[in-house]
């Protein structure tokens, strides 16, 4: 080492070197542990539907398709009859159930740890080619997702990282996948005890809505304190144009969760190629 | 920084890949730092990996603002000077013989892989008072503000600047002395 007038240089640029057996070990117990947090976080947690539904951020795409087996459950627990409901909201239900194809916008505000993040996601559904989610992040597209029947497979792609997921998918979870979204909440909504809102004009439609506040509905990856869930109606057509969800619970600190799910096209032709996941080449796949 | 806000939005959303960047990317710095700070390679080789092995299962607790290096550097730091405080209490109660200053063998396992230069910075830093040692490594290997350090030490401002400037001229007087032999 030189005589010590620039100690502080010499500081900064002292190398060091590593064992790459080593590191490679390291950094095998660091990925196992990150695997066993992130198991530990999904076992803890219970089964939501809505989170499903309203929530899918599909970065883990194995974890999600476990939790579909979940809504499978919960779909036998609170599906089945809406006895007791008018004949207006069976209309929408029933309207929704048959619906072969619809698209709709997911806009969502989530407070947590002192920080706020908006996310955007635009949903494809089709009874036909499956289903396609792309969440968008300061308006660029960040994740896509794609359950594909005719293919049995679950595709994830996330662009920042150039890299993209695929999980088979068994015909079980499959039939899981043409029950989610807005169709699921609609029936999910009538099920339970609601509070009648009247009627109101939405973007220049005459709209009719109800109110949900059963925090089992919003039961997420964290302690639901409240949940308030509003689903507005076209008087006309007995189709859903709004969801409106507002959960507050405690996730290691106060959470706040908004979502609102408009921009409905019920019962539309959706081509083929919507539901093509076009990976690009450079992308690489992911290991579970 | 902004590859950091973005490995950090990737991992918290169970990114694996994005990990294992974190981890190429500050492994070295942060056994750089625990070597000098405690100049003692299977604790230094056990604190990096514990760190590492809690960064990762905190990635639901992890905040997307304040710096990476510095969060990691800080991590590293709270852990080696536990370390090193428990070392004193065996010292003193002569439950523990004392361990060599670094291991001359490269044991099958072992991580880091020294150098001379780097034997010789760790064996003078060691010769500072812990607190000295700790200002100079965090601040030049760290990359931490001496307010932060100050945060860090529970003293003033002041006294890190101090403690930073006696321990560079104590580790220049030791290092001329060695060179002079």
């Amino acid at each position: 080492m030189r005589p010590a007038e620039n100690i502080e240089k010499v500081i900064k640029n002292t190398s060091i070197e590593t064992s790459a057996k080593t590191d490679k070990a390291v950094l095998e117990d660091i990925v196992e542990a990150f695997g066993k947090s992130k198991r530990k976080e999904s076992a803890i947690t219970q089964p939501s539907i809505w989170r499903i539904i309203m929530k899918s951020k599909f970065t883990k795409l194995a974890i999600a398709a476990l939790v579909v087996i979940a809504a499978l459950i919960a779909i036998s627990q609170y599906g089945g009859s809406i006895g007791g409901t008018s004949v207006v909201w069976a209309d929408v239900v029933k309207n929704t159930e048959q619906a072969q194809a619809f698209t709709y916008r997911e806009r969502e505000t989530q407070k947590y740890g002192g920080e706020t993040h908006e996310s955007e996601r635009q949903c494809y559904f089709s009874t036909e080619y499956g289903f396609r989610m792309d969440n968008y992040k300061n308006g660029h597209i960040a994740i896509s997702t794609f359950t594909l029947p005719a293919e049995k497979a679950l595709i994830g792609i996330v662009h920042p990282m150039k890299a993209y997921s695929r999980k088979n998918l068994p015909e079980t979870e499959i039939a899981v996948h043409q029950q989610v979204g807005p169709k699921y909440i609609v029936k999910l909504f009538t099920s339970v005890e609601y509070k009648e809102l009247g009627r109101k004009i939405i973007n220049g439609v005459e709209a009719e809505g109800i109110e949900v506040r059963d925090p089992s509905i919003g039961r997420t990856n964290f302690p639901v304190t409240s949940f308030v869930g509003r689903l507005w109606v076209d008087v006309e057509t007995s189709y859903p144009i709004l969801l409106e969800s507002e959960i507050v619970g405690d996730h290691n600190g106060p959470i706040e969760i908004k979502t609102v799910t408009d921009n409905f096209q019920w019962d539309i032709e959706l081509d083929a190629g919507v539901f093509e996941p076009n990976i690009p080449a450079d992308y690489t796949l992911m290991k579970e | 920084m902004i590859e950091d806000k973005l490995l950090i939005w990737k991992f918290k959303r169970g990114s694996s890949d994005a990990l294992c960047r974190i981890y190429e990317k500050y492994k070295d710095n942060l056994l750089r730092l625990a070597s000098a700070l405690l100049n003692d390679t299977a604790a230094t080789e056990d604190i990096v990996h514990d760190c590492f092995v809690n960064f990762a299962q905190s990635s639901q607790r992890l905040k997307t603002s304040g710096n990476l290096k510095s969060y990691l550097a800080a991590s590293v730091a709270n852990r080696a000077r536990n370390w090193s405080r428990a070392r004193k209490r065996r010292e003193a109660t002569g439950l523990d013989e004392v361990e060599p200053i670094v291991s001359s063998s490269k044991r099958p396992e072992q991580w880091i892989i020294y150098n001379e230069q780097l034997k010789q910075l760790n064996n003078a830093l060691e010769q500072l008072s812990y607190e000295q040692r700790e200002v100079i490594i965090l601040h030049l290997q760290g990359g931490i503000r001496f307010r932060a350090i100050a945060k860090l030490q529970g003293v003033s401002i002041n006294t890190v600047q101090s403690r930073y400037r006696y321990g560079l001229n104590k580790l220049r007087s030791i290092l001329d002395s060695e060179v002079r032999l």
